[in-house]
């Protein structure tokens, strides 16, 4: 007896419909924070308001721009969560987890597939109108629930190479999502223990964005400075999300793979599990370098398996990548790299043949 | 000149159709059950079944996306929550017919791609067949496992009165709909257990099990644990739907045609574990998509070299290519002499009398009454170009002659049928409409057909058209043991 073969292309799509997975729900944390901010007074004269921070990872800039000045909360939000035109939108990532799930249909449990399908029928229809009508913290609420809801679906009986598949694009997302996430406001950290007011509002945003806000609540004497939130975020060694113990886990399960083809992928993993070990939380001006490097080996790992593994003829394995092109830089740059979130998965090609 | 006259194919029959409910007047002693809970059953009740119904088929995406009609996207195909009943007396009538049906028309396939038996013997005219333009020339000589090429048949058949039943079209390309038959069950057992527990109805559910076998029997000669595959050409086709669902039933891997590639006449799947030799393609692509080398250049859906493959005899392609040729409405008058000729039977179920419009005497009566009658194009499918008769406009029947006129080889006609009807659940409450049934036909060591088959039903009032794309629903059909 053995499982059914897990296709290159279907590994690709089980990977991607867990990504949009994670940023679906990444999307609802940390929107609900940054309209949280927004509506408070105190936070509405600051130069950049955190919801067009949050656009500038989940929107391209384009998009942005085209949004009337001065850019209102409620525009960044539709723009955020219901914008058909923005593929980062919270709509555009929750009918890509289903479109995903669609293709890969065969391989994954009824549970699983009907969790999924259920939630894109309660979402199609979201839109400027519904998010009024339902008010945006009910829609973000949901979506919050509706992933767990889909977590709790995937379970043991899925075939173990969908499960990997569905892991390491989870934690792959989550790593991207929190380097980025970090990007956002390292360079504003002042070097003092003790957090000003607004500073830590918004770094305890960052931790509630991460997910985190009811551990942190539950850890007894938990430092709430800046290197204690970076701590937690980067390095906990009992945290499962901070960065060091899902790059540890990503590693493992790519080394599960045993594929050559995705020996660079590996090789990338080692390094950004090496990164985030080296950070040096005490010379947090050396953090932004950092996290432009993480952001790169991600990215990295990205390419190497779409190109790798998900590729219906993958070439041959691709090259160790140059460790020197991978080394810290000299001098770290001003801020990290943050770009726009990557796109992918399923796409509709020719399919016009009839059936009788 | 007028085909013989039938006493339920009138022209004007609609309106003396065939209750299949009652029979001489009274009610089926099989159908008792099912009329008793009907009139226990509020409209209220129904009504809100059908909307559980509607919603449990939304949540597992039993949906179909109808071509040229972006707007819609995917689409549930309505479902009537009243069963059709079929006693098993009519339906092991219909079992027997098809499969007797679907053994010629293999042999028939067999025989024109090898010795042309047939066509020697002047059962049916060589041009008829060769000058066929689903002949398909590069699969002479081919041998195919077991000699099977309709792997998986659906055989349209109709009722027009009690215990008679009129075969409409053969589908030994890629019948679709089987999904909606399981599914269909799946949901009546959901919403009216009580009734499974009231009367004896046959299981279908077995339906994935037998096909799987069947592919696996037609395996290439020396695979001992073939990988089968079915292979779709993508997620924007229609029946997609129905790829998912029976590579899900039947724990194979569901590919596209950039899965596969082929080495050195040997199909392979790309992995993550590396290629995974292919043994056996239950492919839902039409013929000329299968392989840009042989088919269609431009075809992105197919794989190159499959073909090679095939013909080396590495690859089981089910159905076999070139089956077009012997379910086109052309080849369809002809099945009753290929019955004879090969089985040397008498057809159990008969043909629809059907109008050759190549032929002037035929042609003619035909142009004369085009308002009685159904004008089918012999190569069309799922009831789209036809035009029906005593329901189109004047102008869009003298735009119909116009095109019948330009080639008169394209069209065949029938008189307009007398379908059946059985009680559906409609906006007005429960009311007559017309059905036909299409049952599943598997071949592999034997040919075998589950005891039920999808019921198509015309939701709109009068109509005859029956298909999902021109809506059309659907509806369980059950076959029940007699009530003695």
């Amino acid at each position: 007896v053995s499982h059914t073969p897990l296709l290159s292309r279907i590994a690709g799509t089980c990977y991607w419909m867990a990504r949009y997975l994670e940023r679906s729900d990444h999307i609802a944390r940390t929107v609900t924070q940054a309209y949280w901010l927004s509506l408070r007074a105190d936070e509405r004269d600051a130069p950049v308001l955190p919801l067009e921070r949050i656009a500038s990872i989940h929107a391209e800039r384009s998009l942005i721009e085209a949004l009337p000045a001065p850019r209102e909360p409620g525009a960044l939000l539709a723009l955020l969560l219901v914008e058909r035109a923005n593929p980062g939108s919270l709509w555009c990532c929750v009918r890509a987890v289903r479109e995903n799930a669609r293709v890969a249909r065969p391989m994954l449990t009824n549970v699983l597939w009907e969790s999924i399908n259920t939630i894109w029928i309660e979402a199609r229809g979201l839109d400027p109108d519904a998010l009024a009508t339902r008010g945006i913290e009910d829609v973000l609420t949901w979506t919050r629930q509706r992933c767990q809801w889909i977590r709790g679906a995937i379970d043991e009986f899925l075939p173990p190479a969908v499960s990997r598949m569905i892991r390491i694009g989870t934690r792959l997302e989550r790593i991207d999502n929190l380097v980025r996430l970090l990007g956002l406001v390292i360079p504003e950290p002042v070097h003092r223990p003790c957090l000003g007011e607004r500073l830590e509002r918004t770094w305890l945003a960052v931790v509630e964005s991460a997910g985190l806000g009811d551990w942190v609540r539950r850890q007894v004497g938990c430092e709430r400075s800046l290197p204690g939130l970076v701590q937690l975020l980067v390095r906990d060694r009992e945290q499962p999300r901070a960065l060091a113990n899902l790059s540890a886990a990503l590693l493992d399960d790519l080394e599960d793979l045993r594929q050559p083809a995705v020996a660079s992928v590996v090789d990338a993993a080692e390094l950004l599990t090496e990164c985030v070990r080296g950070v040096d939380l005490r010379a947090m001006d050396a953090v932004p370098g950092a996290l432009d490097r993480m952001l790169r080996l991600v990215a990295q790992c990205h390419q190497g398996l779409q190109t790798g593994l998900f590729s219906p003829a993958p070439s041959d394995p691709l090259p160790i990548p140059d460790r020197a092109s991978l080394a810290p830089p000299a001098a770290p740059p001003p801020s990290p790299a943050v770009a726009v979130l990557p796109t992918g998965g399923q796409e509709q090609r020719q399919g016009q043949t009839r059936d009788h | 000149m007028p085909i013989p006259t039938l006493p339920h194919l009138s022209p004007h029959a609609r309106g003396v159709a065939y209750h299949e409910m009652r029979s001489d007047g009274g009610l089926r002693p099989d159908c008792k059950p099912l009329d008793a809970w009907l009139r226990a059953t509020s409209a209220e009740a129904l009504e809100r079944k059908r909307i559980e119904a509607q919603r449990l088929f939304t949540r597992r995406g039993i949906t179909f996306a109808v071509y040229g009609d972006e707007s819609e996207g995917e689409r549930l195909i309505p479902f009537d929550v009243i069963p059709r009943i079929i006693s098993s007396a009519d339906w092991k009538l219909v079992q027997r017919g098809c499969v007797q049906r679907v053994r010629a028309l293999n042999a028939f396939l067999n025989d024109i791609y090898h010795d042309q038996e047939i066509l020697r013997a002047g059962v049916i005219p060589a041009e008829e067949v060769l000058g066929n333009k689903l002949y398909c020339a590069a699969m002479h000589g081919v041998e195919v496992s077991g000699q099977v090429h309709a792997h998986i048949a659906g055989i349209d058949v109709i009722c027009v009165a009690p215990s008679q039943w009129y075969v409409l079209e053969d589908n030994l390309r890629t019948p679709s709909g089987v999904s909606y038959m399981l599914e269909n069950r799946a949901a009546m057992r959901r919403l009216f257990p009580e009734l499974f527990m009231q009367q004896r109805i046959a299981a279908i559910d077995h339906y994935p099990d037998l096909l799987l076998r069947n592919l696996i029997h037609c395996r290439p000669a020396g695979t001992e644990t073939p990988t089968v595959v079915v292979l779709s050409p993508g997620s924007a086709n229609s029946a997609y739907f129905e790829h998912a669902y029976l590579a899900e039933r039947m724990g194979v891997m569901l590919v596209e045609g950039q899965d596969l590639f082929v080495d050195r006449d040997h199909v392979y799947a790309h992995t993550i574990d590396g290629p995974c030799r292919v043994d056996v393609i239950y492919r839902r692509l039409d013929d000329d998509f299968l392989d840009p080398l042989a088919f269609r250049s431009d075809s992105l859906l197919g794989v190159p070299g499959l073909f090679a493959a095939y013909r080396a005899g590495h690859v089981t392609l089910a159905n076999a290519v070139g089956n077009g040729v012997a379910d086109d409405k052309a080849t369809y008058i002809h099945v009753p002499a290929m019955i004879r000729f090969y089985l040397g039977e008498e057809p159990v179920l008969s043909n629809v009398p059907t109008y050759k419009l190549k032929d002037p005497g035929d042609r003619a009566y035909v142009l004369e009454h085009l308002e009685d009658l159904v004008v089918k194009e012999v190569h069309g499918c799922g009831g789209y170009g036809m035009l029906i008769g005593p329901t189109a406009s004047q102008a869009e029947r003298e735009a119909y002659r116009a095109r019948i006129l330009a080639d008169p080889s394209d069209f065949i006609a029938q008189p307009t049928l007398a379908l059946s009807t059985c009680p559906t659940f409609v906006a007005q409450g429960i009311a007559p409409r017309h059905v036909d049934l299409r049952p599943y036909v598997l071949s592999g060591a034997q040919v075998e057909v589950v005891p039920g088959a999808l019921t198509r039903v015309a939701l709109k009032e009068g109509s005859l058209v029956v298909n999902s794309s021109q809506g059309g629903g659907t509806k369980d059909t059950w076959v029940v043991a007699d009530a003695s």
